[in-house]
């Protein structure tokens, strides 16, 4: 008797387990999107290429909320044999959704967090710390978006006298959904205001306007699900990216960019991402030059 | 001697109830207790006009009045099944999913084998295009009645929320099978080939929607675009 007991339970434990296990997985679900991006610098002083390649995890439980991770390692390459920098960048998002009887939609509030750490001998890109709340707006019928993004950033204090920056932006972005759902216009604006405009290429603030425009396709072999357009004018520096993840810490005054992409369905679950495009910058001495940039990444859903 | 303890219970409830609160009778007895024959009495009066008066006034649209109503009832009765269940389909009904969502939950709380609160929990869910909880919801009903339709109609809604599609060609096919007198699978398949550009068998599922309802509005007008 006393044996069959401890029996007994270890079968109904384990029936309990397997149960709970099911429900757990039925309730997570889990994408991975590993990821790599090149850019080749053209009429730049000092800088060559920059490579970099990640991996973000995105866990939703059911429709309530979800967390994403995610690491990347990037290597800036330097001209005339200028040290190569490393950097290290850790990202982490939270969720939550609410469906309030009152709005006509869903409301999510988020908050983002960046890491990220180099081998920058002025100290001036290394360091960052953000911190990125925002609380977004989606109508049920898909037709509109609102919402609003703030960011604060810390840098590293100089190592060269420039003192320490503090970096604040704020992201109002609408959406427009047309043709019957077939397409989605997002438009959102950059306001960046520095602490100290030594850090800033001399810049106290900057203002961009980002424009992206989505078209659904129905995939069909080579036909992708999605293809988007998008462009970016004005004058943007040390910007915070809420939608990919990135941290633009070691760039310059960015003055416009162009890009397209494409989303691909590999298998009911698999989507290959890629995009390319160029990015107009300006560096301190006002020498302008451009980044001719490729991204793929390939997001599987467990 | 505990049935007597219920019995008498019973009895003195409808007592004080038609005393006090004559429009609810508060009628208590437990599953394997014979019903007191007043208590019986007492359902077909009191009771009935409850709820006579409660279904009058959601055909009328009065949903906050039909609310209250069942306020009245749980407020003597917090665990009375049936009134939360009916608070529920009417706060629903007047578009307030979260209370709907606090009632359906409360009855699951209750007696979490009750399949109708399982589906009706799905309404709002679906409302809030809550998908994935809709679905999982929809899914514990499968798995007890594998082929009770209503669940199956409420996961294909979900299905077709998410945008996955070869899944819903899947299910939408199984259920055309198992209901070949349906059209709402019928649709469903037809929806499904649509998104994914396989126009013929678009066709071949809008044609046979004709067959069940011949002026059905999307069936027509896809069959006029796609020729």
């Amino acid at each position: 008797m006393k044996h069959t007991q401890p029996l007994a339970f270890a079968i109904a434990a384990t029936l309990v387990c397997t149960t709970g296990y099911a429900a757990e997985t039925d309730a997570w679900t889990i994408k991975t999107t590993p990821q790599a991006s090149y850019a080749g610098f053209s009429n730049a002083a000092t800088r060559d290429s920059i490579v970099s390649a990640g991996l973000y995890a995105d866990m939703q439980y059911l429709d309530h909320g979800g967390i994403t991770m995610g690491a990347s390692h990037t290597t800036l390459k330097m001209k005339f044999g200028a040290p190569t920098l490393q950097q290290n960048a850790l990202f982490l998002s939270g969720r939550k959704n609410f469906t309030p009887d009152a709005l006509p939609g869903k409301l999510t509030v988020r908050a983002d967090v960046h890491r990220a750490t180099n081998n920058d001998v002025t100290n001036e890109t290394n360091g960052v710390n953000v911190i990125a709340p925002q609380v977004g707006f989606m109508s049920f019928d898909k037709s509109y978006s609102l919402d609003l993004g703030y960011a604060r950033s810390r840098y590293g204090n100089s190592n060269i006298g420039n003192g320490g920056l503090s970096v604040s932006q704020w992201t109002p972005t609408v959406g427009f959904g047309f043709n019957q759902g077939g397409d989605w216009l997002q438009v959102r604006v950059y306001d960046i205001h520095f602490s100290n405009a030594l850090r800033a290429q001399n810049a106290s603030r900057t203002d961009a306007l980002e424009v992206k425009w989505t078209h659904y396709l129905v995939a069909n072999g080579l036909t992708p699900e999605q293809i988007q357009v998008g462009a970016l004018v004005g004058k943007r520096l040390y910007a915070v990216d809420g939608d990919s993840g990135a941290l633009y810490n070691l760039a310059d005054v960015q003055r416009g960019s162009a890009s397209l992409g494409a989303q691909w369905k590999l298998a009911e679950n698999t989507r290959l991402i890629a995009q390319g495009g160029v990015e107009r910058y300006e560096n301190s001495l006002a020498t302008r030059y451009s980044a001719n940039y490729v991204y793929a990444g390939i997001s599987q859903q467990w | 001697m505990k049935h007597i303890k219920i019995k008498a219970l019973a009895f003195a409830l409808v007592f004080a109830s038609t005393s006090a609160h004559a429009a609810v009778t508060v009628c208590l007895w437990q599953p394997g207790y014979n019903t007191p024959e007043s208590c019986n009495t007492s359902l077909a009066t009191n009771n009935t006009r409850i709820w006579q008066s409660n279904y009058t006034l959601e055909k009328s649209g009065q949903y906050a009045l039909a609310v209250a109503g069942m306020d009245e009832v749980l407020r003597q009765i917090p665990t009375h099944e049936f009134a939360l269940m009916r608070r529920a389909w009417l706060n629903y009904s007047q578009g307030r999913h979260n209370d709907a969502l606090r009632d359906y939950n409360q009855v699951l709380a209750l007696n979490p084998k009750a399949l109708d609160a399982r589906l009706g929990i799905t309404l709002p869910l679906l409302a809030q295009q809550r998908w994935r909880e809709a679905a999982v919801e929809a899914n514990k009903v499968i798995a007890v009645s594998a082929w009770d339709y209503t669940a199956h109609v409420r996961l294909m809604i979900c299905e077709e929320g998410e945008h996955k599609w070869e899944t819903l060609t899947r299910h939408a096919t199984e259920l055309a099978t198992r209901y070949p007198g349906d059209v709402t699978a019928q649709v469903y398949l037809a929806r499904s080939a649509a998104w994914q550009n396989d126009i013929p068998s678009a066709r071949f599922a809008y044609l046979k929607v004709l067959q069940h309802v011949p002026d059905h509005i999307e069936a027509n007008a896809y069959l006029k675009k796609n020729p």
